[in-house]
């Protein structure tokens, strides 16, 4: 914990990146007002006192909207990409025991869906279902039709880690020593299975908040009034008039999802240029 | 002969996963809420027999194997039957906007392609320092929503729709492609090369290129699936009649054949796109 905390330090865009996804995680509790609250009085508001970010066209204060809209997107990306490693895990597992006959079908399956641009699918699948649909029940199906469309990236990735394990050396030198054959295969697939699969989340969540957003903007999202990226983003398509304050979501969403990136390439930097002046 | 059968393989995979496509979304279009709904039925002069008789033709019209055989059947004609939401052809509707699609699709790609090339280009030959700005420029990229990015650079240029396929292309194939080049450089034939005096330059033409043109090749295939996908968001919000807006439209609009048709384009392009990886990599593990 030391540890994670001290690297955490050391790396300031990451630490205000974990700061800023505490906020949003705590939104009921730092948001000035609810999400769908409207001050009739400030309709376009600028930035003021009591609306950090100003207010939208209707009134509604755009800061406690990005709390609320980031919340929803990465708990509702997270529990999509959850589903998503779920099913992949199992059609990957059970493709990796079955019959090869079965396994050519379900490997084929999965052509199936990446033959098509991910995209293109996931507009035909959330078109087909329904689109003016109340709000919490539209977050529920923009994030499972996410979440079923990606299935075919872990399951491929889990199904030939499996089968290469099954003659692995380290599973015939488990046997060698004395464990029986079932038990070495899981102890030794399930450490792998598990690393590929978090690996695998932790592409997902920032892939469905980008998607959602997407959507949102074409109108395909979650309705409104709950604030979601793609909802929030979609006044940038649907008004003339964009002012900074409406890009606002975007910055902090794009910094939100890289910050992980950037901090280790920045830190890498920071240690290239160290070593260069001491060493010279 | 082996080059036969390979091919013959390839193209019966390619019918079988064509054909399951279009069932699928088949499927998919006849089973969404509002498929089907006819106007008729709320004219009060239609007597109830009417009604049920226009119902029965819908609901007849519903069934995937119904809608997939009347699709091939008027392709056979060459209209490929009329567009719900349009009244007109399909074929002609396609027509007029495949050329405009086509010409923003090579269009992004080629120029993501060029400055991811140019970028590796100037790592490999003069420093891999040169790589930190790109790098931050690709994974910056990668968490923008493309329908944001055209939204910002609609603002800007009448070619938004180019520069925003180009910029989601880009960070995919920038950040695959260094990392493959690095590696190509980082080989000991490739540091044997340069210490007998091979140039930086040489040895990405000569070492490097060569050894990573499979996985290129892979890319490039790979990289026609993303503009495709980047340019349905792109072209709806750029307001540009092309063949991504056509399938939003038709997927909201409840055009089932529309829908179908664009399937079977789309799955068919990224199917051709992606086959050469097949036949150049057997081929040189052959070789």
């Amino acid at each position: 914990m030391a540890l994670t905390l001290r690297s955490l330090t050391a790396k300031p865009i990451v630490l205000l990146a974990a700061l800023l996804l505490v906020a949003i995680v705590c939104a009921g509790l730092l948001a000035p007002c609810r999400y769908d609250a409207q001050d009739r009085d400030a309709i376009s508001a600028g930035v003021s006192r009591g609306h950090l970010l100003g207010t939208d066209d209707l009134g509604r204060d755009r800061f406690s909207r990005l709390l609320f809209g980031l919340r929803t997107s990465l708990l509702a990306a997270s529990a999509a990409a959850a589903l998503t490693i779920i099913l992949g895990a199992a059609i990957g597992t059970a493709a990796s025991l079955a019959p090869p006959l079965l396994t050519g079908a379900v490997l084929g399956m999965s052509d199936l869906v990446l033959s098509l641009p991910w995209f293109f699918l996931l507009v035909i699948l959330r078109a087909a279902l329904p689109l003016s649909a109340p709000p919490a029940e539209s977050m529920v199906l923009t994030f499972v039709a996410l979440g079923l469309i990606g299935w075919p990236i872990p399951a491929r990735l889990v199904c030939d880690f499996l089968v290469s394990q099954r003659s692995s050396r380290a599973v015939r030198y488990a046997v060698a020593c004395g464990m029986d054959e079932p038990r070495a295969f899981r102890s030794v697939a399930l450490g792998g299975v598990f690393s590929i699969l978090l690996a695998q989340f932790l592409v997902f969540v920032p892939a469905y908040v980008v998607a959602e957003a997407n959507l949102g903007i074409l109108g395909l999202g979650i309705t409104e009034p709950m604030p979601s990226m793609g909802g929030m983003l979609r006044s940038l398509v649907a008004s003339s008039s964009r002012s900074f304050l409406d890009w606002m979501p975007i910055y902090v969403m794009v910094f939100l999802l890289s910050a992980g990136q950037l901090g280790s390439m920045w830190s890498k930097r920071w240690n290239a240029i160290a070593c260069r002046s001491f060493s010279s | 002969m082996k080059a036969a059968f390979d091919f013959a393989r390839w193209t019966l995979r390619s019918v079988v996963i064509l054909s399951a496509a279009i069932l699928a979304s088949a499927l998919l279009a006849g089973s969404s809420p509002g498929t089907g709904v006819d106007e008729r039925e709320l004219d009060a002069r239609l007597s109830s027999g009417s009604i049920q008789s226009i119902r029965a033709d819908h609901l007849r019209e519903r069934s995937p194997l119904f809608m997939v055989r009347a699709v091939l059947r008027d392709a056979i004609h060459g209209s490929l039957g009329t567009s719900s939401l349009y009244p007109v052809k399909i074929s002609q509707l396609l027509k007029a906007r495949a050329a405009l699609s086509a010409r923003y699709l090579a269009g992004g790609l080629l120029l993501a392609w060029a400055f991811a090339a140019a970028l590796i280009f100037l790592e490999q030959s003069i420093s891999t320092r040169l790589s930190f700005f790109p790098r931050l420029a690709a994974i910056v990229l990668l968490m923008v929503p493309s329908a944001a990015l055209a939204a910002a650079l609609g603002l800007l240029t009448a070619g938004a729709p180019y520069f925003c396929t180009a910029a989601v292309v880009f960070a995919r194939v920038y950040t695959v492609s260094s990392e493959i080049a690095r590696k190509g450089a980082a080989t000991r034939h490739s540091f044997y090369a340069l210490a007998n005096g091979m140039r930086l330059r040489q040895r990405l033409f000569f070492s490097v290129l060569p050894e990573a043109t499979p996985e290129l090749l892979a890319l490039l295939g790979l990289s026609v699936n993303i503009a495709i996908g980047a340019l349905i968001a792109v072209e709806a919000v750029c307001d540009k009649p092309g063949l991504g807006r056509l399938a939003i439209e038709a997927a909201m609009g409840r055009d089932t054949r529309v829908v179908i048709v664009l399937t079977a384009i789309i799955c068919a392009l990224t199917q051709l796109a992606n086959s050469h990886r097949q036949f150049w990599i057997k081929r040189r593990q052959w070789l």
